[in-house]
């Protein structure tokens, strides 16, 4: 029982290694930025009430578990709004303003694309694409094999392009 | 596009670098790879919301802190050896008589609701007890520190202090107790005071203190006590009731032996930040002091 999730340290070390990849997963999966926040809290207190129920190495799953129930129990999904980088102003930038407005819409219609990907799809391409997770560590979070996660990401790209059309 | 298990996946592997995009053109074409290309280039730009992970970090770790319940058992050690009878006895006894404790520690403040919807707020270092079992007869809570009460309709409501005894019907108050030291406020309703036999009615509004066997009444103006919003205030207070209260608040040691702790102040100070906290006391004062590690001197000028 050396390290025991009741231990503050221990519980501290859970809380900074998952809070946020759980509220980016909670937010990619159900749109709710505030209610995933709000749950990645109770999330934790629970995770704090039942720590000598919790052995370190399911600490993890039992957050994941306990968020995604509390979720789908409560709450509303919305869709996931990501915020993308304007693209960059500068001097020697010789783009005529067609470009630009072409650019705008463009990039407007790839963030509706990520927005409406398949539930499934959605979270497992954003964790990798903006995340930067690896397939193994994201089969990891969700408990999948990382040939599920392949398929996954295989599909959401496929779908993207798709909807996208010719650029 | 030709299909096989090596290509299974195809997208999520070039992604992955595993496949190269020379290998991906020649399965796809060079149209399509460009597409891709621009796609999987311009995902680098989307970013997820900020995190403030410390924020939220702290307003767990304020949840968390809440006091828990704990029965104080009076097990004396020969019933773990006694026959089953006496420690069935024994378990009735405690039934009846254990006393349900609830406390702060160093700084903290708690707040926490009654069975019967009485709802109570702990400031630093306090502690309350009272009996869970016979609470639905009578409604009796022996404070230590200071405590603010909204009490819930019905049975006399009493508050036993190592100086007197608060009774109320229903009400919201707020008891101090210290060293010969008892304050009173009574924010809705009315309270009875009763100190060595003698009573005291407040009213709403009314604050009533009793320092160094001295008796002492104001009026008040806020709805609830400001130590609840961050600032601890005081009337006619002897020092050495607010210095408890610095050490209370802060987990500090204040060494005043050379100053008289006895004088009396109007003072407040902000219970989130010592520096300021101190220099609010003794500054006016124009009193000196130093801090070493958690230990705080006070000197005359």
């Amino acid at each position: 029982m050396l390290d025991n999730v009741c231990k503050p340290a221990v519980y501290e070390s859970l809380y900074n290694k998952h809070a946020k990849d759980l509220r980016n997963y909670l937010y990619y999966k159900f749109g709710n930025l505030e209610s995933a926040e709000d749950i990645v809290q109770e999330s934790f207190i629970k995770l704090w009430q039942k720590c000598a129920d919790v052995v370190l190495e399911k600490a993890k799953s039992f957050l994941f578990t306990v968020a995604t129930n509390m979720f789908l129990n409560e709450k509303n999904h919305e869709k996931v709004v990501l915020r993308y980088q304007q693209i960059p102003q500068n001097d020697t930038n010789v783009e005529t303003p067609e470009f630009v407005m072409l650019e705008k819409e463009y990039m407007d219609k790839l963030q509706t694309t990520l927005s409406d990907l398949p539930d499934g799809q959605r979270e497992v391409f954003l964790l990798n694409r903006i995340e930067k997770k690896t397939y193994k560590e994201i089969a990891d979070l969700l408990g999948l094999s990382v040939k599920a996660i392949e398929k996954r990401m295989h599909l959401a790209l496929k779908y993207i392009r798709e909807k996208i059309g010719n650029i | 596009m030709k299909y096989n298990s090596m290509n299974d996946n195809f997208l999520a592997k070039w992604l992955n670098a595993e496949i190269s995009d020379e290998a991906l053109k020649s399965l796809i074409g060079e149209t399509e790879f460009d597409i891709y290309n621009k796609i999987k280039f311009d995902l680098e730009k989307f970013e997820s919301p900020k995190f403030d992970s410390e924020a939220m970090l702290k307003r767990i770790k304020s949840k968390i802190s809440k006091p828990k319940a704990k029965v104080i058992s009076f097990i004396p050690n020969w019933a773990y050896s006694a026959a089953a009878t006496v420690a069935l006895l024994l378990a009735a006894y405690l039934f009846v008589f254990s006393d349900t404790t609830l406390s702060t520690n160093y700084g903290e403040q708690s707040a926490f609701n009654l069975e019967d919807g009485t709802y109570i707020k702990l400031n630093a270092k306090s502690t309350l007890s009272y009996n869970k079992r016979s609470w639905s007869e009578s409604r009796n809570i022996n404070l230590i520190g200071e405590a603010y009460f909204e009490v819930a309709h019905g049975n006399t409501f009493l508050v036993k202090t190592s100086m007197g005894v608060v009774k109320v019907l229903g009400t919201h108050f707020n008891v101090k107790t210290g060293k010969n030291y008892l304050k009173v406020a009574c924010f809705e309703g009315k309270i009875e005071v009763t100190i060595n036999g003698k009573r005291t009615i407040l009213t709403q509004g009314q604050t009533y203190q009793f320092a160094k066997n001295t008796e002492s009444n104001w009026a008040i103006e806020l709805a609830k006590p400001s130590w609840i919003n961050g600032l601890n205030t005081y009337k006619n207070t002897p020092l050495f009731i607010i210095i408890n209260d610095l050490e209370n608040q802060f987990k500090i040691d204040v060494d005043a032996t050379n100053i008289d702790k006895n004088i009396l102040l109007n003072a407040s100070f902000d219970n989130h930040n010592i520096d300021l906290a101190l220099k609010s006391i003794f500054v006016p004062l124009n009193f000196n002091f130093i801090i070493k590690n958690k230990k705080v001197i006070v000197s005359k000028k």
